[in-house]
Formats: structure tokens, sequence, C-alpha cells
């Protein structure tokens, strides 16, 4: 891939760090930098970049709590507040697409997190988009001019949203009318309405708005072809692509597992493949830091 | 002939004086009164409607009352300027050069001290913060306000007087 894209990619993730961090960060070679995948910053302890081999720590200077803060002010353009409901879920999408996983002490209130207080530690991932990397997978996935509802599949940090973003651009630019649930913003990483990814020519995007109502709500207004979302977690989200399969569209999701025998392993998604919803597995594989697409039929299997 | 006409410029200078002292309490009257309505805007809409700050800036750019509109689109440049330094710097960089609002240093204080609290924190405490800056404004606004009425009257009648005292004692 292009080392010119993947280092820009680098800096406008560096660009949501406060001064200090970020020459740390900037000291990195050209090469590291374009492989470069997360930022990882613990309070009290040295920065660290994660690398296909593992975490390098950086520099001299601890990572101070107000560091940690500063990072999501300014990932957020001072704007902490609007992203109170995806700070729930332990996350703030920044500029550029680039996801922010937040740790701290969670404030309960009616048994259910209200929030985050005393930020203990922050990953910031790299958003890259890597076009065509699913082009192939794209075409597997459409048999006799028709789309083959697909669930892909590895474990955290494998390359499911690279890919998924990829798959609906590939679709969309085929003729495929996607609908793209983008609880996270960080496929599209819409801006002002505006996309500032590539998702293809024919995809409408609903941003921020919890993926189970986005399916609804889409299924509703958009008349897709195809709807497209990222990690199916909780049984309403499972609840939610039932529904939309019942109603002739074509489903792609993504998911943590590491193959397909794992997935089925658990009662969510077993339920969801017994069902037919999903007719392929796209299984992401990693050897010496190369990732790996391969496309499995699921039907029979359960 | 000559001393007639010195005479009336001196007396119209004095009373331009008292005009222009008049004119700066009706400034900062004004000032004081836009900025107050825009921080009851300000908190409606980040404690209601979660507007992220670039938005509420544009907003408040173009919806509020002059002078406060120049220090939102001022702060609004800075954040897109300064893109990755804190809120608060940027909020004290556009207070201090925006000279429209014609305030004195202690009326500025709750602005300055409300920067820090903006964009970091939640709603509730933004919303504290904002309300408490405001309710000080206020207090300013008051006094501005009767001190306009009470001295619009004596400024522009000292200078007049100025003005023919100065005359009559150079004649």
């Amino acid at each position: 891939m292009d080392e010119e894209y993947l280092i820009s990619r680098f800096y406008s993730a560096a660009a949501l760090l406060p001064q200090g961090l970020r020459e740390t960060f900037e000291r990195l070679s050209d090469k590291e930098k374009a492989f470069a995948e997360e930022f990882r910053l613990r309070a009290g302890l040295l920065p660290s970049v994660l690398l296909p081999g593992g975490e390098k720590r950086l520099g001299t200077r601890t990572v101070s709590p107000r560091d940690l803060i500063d990072t999501l002010e300014i990932a957020t353009e001072s704007s902490l507040h609007s992203s109170k409901e995806s700070i729930r879920n332990g996350f703030v999408t920044g500029l550029g697409g680039h996801r922010i996983g937040i740790c701290g002490t969670a404030i309960m209130k009616n048994g259910e997190i209200e929030g985050i207080r005393s930020v203990s530690s922050l990953s910031v991932r790299i958003a890259k988009e890597i076009k065509d990397c699913g082009r192939e997978v794209a075409s597997k996935l459409i048999e006799s001019g028709r789309f083959m509802s697909a669930i892909v599949i590895s474990p955290p940090g494998g390359g499911k949203t690279t890919l998924l973003r990829d798959l609906v651009r590939q679709l969309s630019n085929r003729g495929f009318r996607v609908a793209l649930a983008d609880e996270r913003n960080e496929i599209a990483a819409v801006r002002g309405g505006v996309p500032q990814a590539d998702v293809g020519m024919r995809t409408d995007v609903l941003s921020s708005c919890p993926r189970d109502q986005a399916v609804m709500l889409l299924l509703r207004t958009m008349n897709p072809e195809i709807i497209a979302m990222d990690e199916i977690t909780a049984p309403r989200d499972a609840r939610a692509l039932e529904s939309a399969s019942n109603c002739g569209v074509g489903l792609l999701a993504t998911a943590h597992a590491l193959d397909v025998s794992e997935l089925l392993g658990r009662g969510l998604y077993r339920e969801l493949l017994s069902q037919g919803i999903f007719r392929k597995a796209v299984v992401i594989s990693r050897t010496d830091g190369v990732r790996s697409f391969s496309v499995q039929d699921l039907e029979g299997l359960c | 002939m000559t001393k007639i006409i010195g005479a009336i410029m001196v007396t119209a200078a004095t009373t331009s004086l008292g005009v222009m002292s008049v004119r700066q309490l009706k400034r900062r009257v004004r000032s004081l009164r836009s900025l107050v309505g825009a921080l009851d805007i300000m908190r409606s809409e980040i404690c209601t409607r979660l507007t992220p700050m670039p938005e509420l800036l544009e907003l408040l750019a173009a919806q509020t009352e002059e002078p406060a509109n120049i220090f939102f689109a001022n702060c609004l440049i800075r954040q897109r300027s300064m893109r990755g330094r804190p809120f608060a710097e940027l909020w004290r960089s556009a207070l201090e050069s925006t000279e429209e609002l014609e305030l004195k240093e202690y009326e500025l204080e709750p602005l300055l001290e409300l920067g820090p609290a903006l964009g970091r924190y939640d709603t509730d405490r933004q919303g504290e913060a904002i309300l408490a800056a405001k309710k000080r404004l206020e207090a300013f606004l008051q006094k501005a306000e009767s001190e306009r009425d009470r001295e619009s009257r004596t400024r522009a009648m000292l200078g007049v007087a100025a003005g023919v005292m100065i005359t009559i004692i150079l004649i």
C-alpha cells in the first residue's frame, strides 16, 4: 500500500494528541509511522505505539492525566458533551475517523454506565482506508447478481472495519444501494454531513445511531438493498438483523471471533447463523503481520 | 470674529468629548447585554442539544448581537487555525483581541474564567459554569445600565459646560 498515504494517516491521528506527546510519536521512523496501528496512552507510563510486532514504548516523558483529557478535548474539538452517548460505550471518534477507546472509572447510574471519570488510558486507533482490499472478497459475495449476506470475522484489531469499509465501497460502486449503520462513525467518518472516507456512490450513511435502531430506520426510510454495520455485540442488534433479513435485504456485518467454529460457539451468533441470516463468512487471518481473507459458505454448518 | 469661531470650536470639541463618553457607556451596556444573551443560547445549546463546539461558535457568530458576535467569530477563526491547542487558550486569545467588547478588565474576568470549563466536561458542569458567568455579567450589566442612566446627561452637560468655561477663561 502507498506508504505516503499511510504516513499521512499517522500524522492525521497524531494531530489529535497534545503537542508534547505528538512530538514523541513524530520521532518514529517513516517505516514505523506507516505500520503504526494504534497509539496507547496510559497515565503514569511511557506512551507506546502498536506496531504489527507488538507495542513499542517511546520517549522518556510519561503520560499525565492532563494529557489524556487534552487528547479527548482536541479529538472532539472541545465538544466532549456531544459525545456523551459514545463515551458511555467507552469511546469517542475523533477528527479523521480515528477511534479513541477510553478507560477510567465508570460512573454508574441505575445499573448503567453514565460516563467515565478519572480517565486512566486511551487507545487511539489509526483509521486507514485501504482501497480495493475487498475487491476479490466482494466478487465472491455476489452470486448470480445477488448479494449473499455475510459476516466478517477476526479478533479485535484484525482489520474488520477496514475491510468492511472497502466492501461497502465495492458493493455500492457495483450498483447495490447500500445503507450503512455507522454507530461509531469510524467507517465513513462523516463530518458536516459529508463522509470523509470513500464509501461508494450509492451509500447512505446513518452515523452515531445505535445499530438496532439504525437498521430499522434505514429499512423504513432508505429502501436499501444491503444494510452494512460494524460489530454485532448485543441481542438487540441480532433482533434488528432478523427483522431486516425477513424483509429481503442483504446484510453485511462484522463480529469478533478467530474463526467460524469460535463464532458458532457463542449463542448470539449461533442463533443468527442457524436462521440462515448470513450465507457467507469472511475470515481475516494474519500471518507475519500480513492479512489475508477467506470466504466460507455457512449453509449447512448449523 | 476669530474669538467667536475659537469659542465655537472649543465648545464643540468638549461637547463631542462628553457625547463620546456617553456613547462609550451605551456601548458597554450593549456589549454586556449581547454577551448575557449569547451565554443563554450557549447554555441551552450545550445542555439541551449537545451542540458540538465548532457548530455552536458558528451559530453564536451568526445569531448573537454585536459585539458578542464578533467575539464568537474570533473564537471560531482561532479554533480552525489553532487546532491542537486547548479551547481555554483560544477563548482567552479571542477575548483579549476583540476590542469591540469595550469591557473593563474586571468585566472580562467571568468570561476568562469560563473558558477552561468549556468543551471538556459534561453538560451539567458546563451548564453550571455558564450560568455562573452569566449571573456575574448580569450584575455588571445592571451596574452599567444604572451608570448610563445616571451619568449620560451629566457627562453631556459637563462637555458643554467645560467648553463654555474654557471659552470664558480664554476670552
